[in-house]
């Protein structure tokens, strides 16, 4: 949730004001003068283009949301290629799409400053991996900024265009979760003035070829930055060189190292050299802190990044400090810094134990009851599990899990909730877009059963498309699930082509899925609603039997949006009634669709509805075989 | 070595106004001339899931996330909520005002500890533990969406602000009904006077 757009544009210098991460970094592309900005929506990156779409007329910087990350960073690309400061956002996973562009852009070369601001998710709250943008910027040679707390958050994006600009390189700004959804007090400086009117060279080409000098230019580049890696602001020394051991602290590592040793009251045992730039190296500043300390800990979110950099430092050295970290134990080598891993291992090397939690409140807890988890679920009223529903329906022996009847694989969004029980409808969820290329593959394996693929909109548009086409060209027969809830729910309701508008509010064509289906040239293509489950269940029944790929578009709008639209509206919702004489408690109801809205009391055996939760989609009514739920009224009329 | 200031956590489920609380609360430390740091854990806030904001005012902080144990206040916006972040961060002598309605979700009635059970732990911690209805408040007011302002009323008096600086940031981070909100925090101010 990005706050008021009008706090983003105060030109009221160093005034202080409380941020969230991703808005500071919003801020500082407005500080810094960038013209045009473009990303696409992942946790935790949305906001930075949230918050900068909210501005973008007002403050003159032209911001869209693309398709995918790679199409998002050509376009940021272009911008700079055209001398104006230029901005790309996405999350961790996103590089992965746009490295083919970087892999050549890199070489190629900028004009305008050009910022990558990647989003990494330590832990994997809303990811599915752990993956480190360092390692991508060492691949890929170019300059990394590692601010660790908001206010280096806004002040990064400047020093990313100036370094860009000096260098001619492209600038990778990396945040991490605990820094994107931080708030923090942040002191402003003036928003950029300048203007400049962008320019394509009439002579010069942006291109890799020929090969071999512009990989020597890059390399030029980045060598010409070793004074400047180890004078970067964010770089900080802090001891007096004698103390018991070192700390190498970069990004968020710096703040848990801070608290803690104050918690332990260590400050004056350890130093901390907080490093702002991963690459290149500052390795003159490394190399000397190195050379005062015989024991050096690196606290550090993501891979052992530093660590194995330290590591190949000290093979110059003559006298060789142990480096401990992720590598030797001190750390995981999974999931995210914690103040608990950080006191720990700092207590451990200070000899001072870390007790996590007071003997005193352990005595109080001991002997208490658990606070049971809350499990997620989809909102009341979701398409997803009526359609889920629906093809438990229509593949034989697969009423209780569709994998025994068929396999399924799925996607990226809301959807990946079907991962969990009571669900449980994936043989395979690997990444955006992989749905229908995977299902490509087990069409072609011989498994004899019908083989589903499981995507919504978004995903589609964003790197579904070329493996349907794929699916034409080699005749897979599978039955591809496209969902259409009109907007990239997950991450916060964004818009892409299904929704007729752009990020900025301009009118944009509605692309209709069925229709981009059709001129791909498969063979059958059908659109439902996926509020009527018996029609559903029918034309998955058929489009099963079709010789090759058959897409069954789903089309709802997301319910959340919905429950807005009806509000909007002033339709009332008039959720149904569940007769309690006629429920016979079998649980159809709650097991299958599992609506947060259906009630299920164990004392009398019987499922209510929550008027608060429900949104009349009148799913429900349609599960219940003893036809005791009435119909209600609500979203299925919007 | 103890920094003047406060830790605060507000807990709940998605959907009940705990970002926007610890945004009205983050502003005012940051008038108040504070360092501050608020966390947000809202990955699946719309689908049913615990919501948790820790809320760092002081002068001397740095890290985003709260060391177990160390924080001086929780406000749970639900009770299992208020007690499930009790038993995770609440630190000796800490404080709980906690709504009392229970909000039985994916949890249901049956695994739901009792109440009584619950504030029973949270005041072994040797705190004040202030029940608020704030569901019943925030109706008198207006509208039961707006018990979030009833809590953050009720915690006012543990608050390191003077009164001023906390509904002035409250006017500026409500977008509708403001005299309303502000009216629902004055009853959540009211309930506290009988700790």
């Amino acid at each position: 949730m990005a706050s008021k757009p009008g706090m983003l544009l105060q030109d009221t210098p160093d005034k202080k004001i409380l941020l969230m991460g991703n808005e500071a970094f919003a801020r500082g592309a407005l500080e810094a003068g960038v013209q045009l900005a473009a990303g696409y929506p992942g946790t935790p990156s949305s906001e930075i283009i949230e918050s900068l779409g909210s501005v973008a007329r007002e403050a003159g910087v032209y911001t869209e949301w693309s398709v995918n990350e790679k199409v998002a960073f050509e376009v940021a690309y272009a911008g700079s290629v055209s001398g104006v400061r230029s901005l790309v956002v996405f999350k961790s996973v996103g590089l992965n799409v746009a490295m083919d562009s970087l892999m050549v852009a890199n070489a190629a070369g900028v004009e305008g400053g050009f910022v990558i601001l990647t989003a990494d998710d330590p832990y994997g709250h809303s990811s599915q991996n752990e993956q480190d943008c360092r390692c991508f910027a060492r691949v890929a040679e170019v300059p990394l900024i590692e601010p660790g707390d908001p206010q280096e958050a806004k002040d990064s994006i400047r020093l990313a265009c100036d370094l860009s600009e000096r260098t001619k390189l492209p600038v990778i700004v990396r945040s991490v979760t605990r820094l994107s959804h931080v708030r923090g007090d942040v002191t402003l400086e003036n928003l950029a003035v300048r203007k400049k009117t962008p320019f394509v060279s009439e002579t010069e080409v942006y291109s890799g070829f020929p090969c071999l000098p512009h990989h020597r230019m890059l390399h030029q580049k980045l060598d010409s930055l070793g004074d400047i890696a180890n004078e970067f602001p964010f770089n900080r020394f802090e001891g007096k060189g004698g103390e018991k051991v070192g700390i190498v602290a970069p990004g968020v590592g710096y703040a848990y190292v801070k608290e803690m040793a104050r918690i332990l009251g260590i400050q004056e045992e350890i130093a901390i050299l907080k490093i702002g730039l991963a690459n290149p190296l500052p390795v003159g500043l490394i190399r000397d802190f190195l050379g005062k300390y015989g024991r050096v800990l690196v606290v550090e979110d993501g891979f052992p990044y530093f660590e194995e950099e330290l590591r190949r430092i000290i093979y110059e050295l003559d006298v060789k400090p142990e480096i401990l970290g992720k590598l030797t134990g001190h750390f995981p080598r999974e999931g995210e810094l914690t103040p608990e891993l950080v006191g720990s291992a700092l207590g451990s090397i200070a000899g001072k134990e870390y007790h996590t939690v007071p003997q005193q409140v352990k005595d109080i807890i001991a002997d208490v009851p658990d606070a049971p988890d809350r499990s997620l679920s989809l909102c009341a009223g979701c398409a997803h599990m009526a359609m889920w529903y629906a093809m438990k329906q229509a593949v034989k022996g697969a009423k209780k899990d569709i994998r025994k009847g068929a396999v399924v694989c799925g996607d990226i969004g809301c959807y990946g909730l079907g991962l969990f029980p009571p669900y449980n409808m994936y043989n395979t969820h690997v990444c955006m877009g992989a749905s229908i290329g995977v299902a490509g593959g087990m069409s072609k394996v011989g498994l004899g059963k019908p083989v589903f693929a499981y995507l919504g909109d978004g995903t589609f548009f964003h790197t579904g498309m070329p493996a349907l086409q794929n699916a034409v060209f080699n005749n897979s027969k599978m039955v591809v699930i496209l969902q259409d809830n009109l907007t990239t729910a997950m991450t916060g309701h964004q818009e892409n082509p299904s929704v007729g508008r752009t990020l900025m509010g301009d009118a944009a064509t509605q692309v209709k899925v069925e229709n981009v289906a059709l001129a791909m040239g498969v063979p059958y293509v059908k659109v439902v609603d996926p509020y009527n489950i018996e029609e559903v269940v029918s034309v998955i029944t058929e489009a099963m039997e079709i010789d090759g790929p058959a897409v069954v578009v789903g089309r709802r709008m997301c319910a959340e949006l919905a429950k807005r639209e009806v509000r909007r509206r002033g339709i009332k919702i008039v959720p149904p009634s569940i007769d309690q004489n006629t429920c016979t408690g079998c649980q159809t109801c709650v097991s299958q669709l599992r609506c947060p809205a259906l009630i299920w009391d164990q004392d009398t055996k019987k499922v209510s509805v929550d008027h608060i939760l429900c949104v009349g989609c009148g799913l429900c009514r349609q599960v219940c075989k003893e036809e005791a739920i009435s119909s209600g009224e609500g979203v299925a009329d919007v | 070595m103890c920094n003047k200031g406060t830790t605060v956590i507000i807990a709940g489920v998605g959907g009940q106004g705990t970002l926007l609380s610890s945004t009205i609360l983050g502003n005012a430390a940051v008038k108040s001339g504070y360092k501050v740091r608020i966390s947000e854990t809202f990955g699946m806030s719309q689908r049913g899931g615990s919501v948790v904001t820790h809320i760092r005012i002081g002068e001397d902080l740095y890290s985003p996330l709260t060391p177990l144990h160390t924080a001086d206040m929780i406000i749970g916006f639900e009770p299992l909520e208020a007690y499930r972040n009790t038993l995770k961060f609440l630190k000796p002598g800490g404080n709980v005002i906690l709504n009392t309605r229970s909000i039985y979700g994916s949890v249901g009635k049956k695994a739901y500890p009792l109440y009584e059970e619950m504030t029973a732990v949270m005041r072994q911690f040797g705190g004040h533990v202030l029940p608020v209805d704030a569901i019943e408040l925030a109706v008198r007011a207006g509208d039961p969406i707006m018990m979030n302002m009833v809590m953050l009323g009720a915690a006012a008096f543990l608050l390191p602000f003077n009164m001023d600086t906390l509904t002035g940031s409250l006017r500026e981070g409500i977008k509708r009904n403001v005299e309303a909100n502000l009216t629902a925090f004055d009853y959540g101010l009211q309930s506290s006077k009988s700790v």
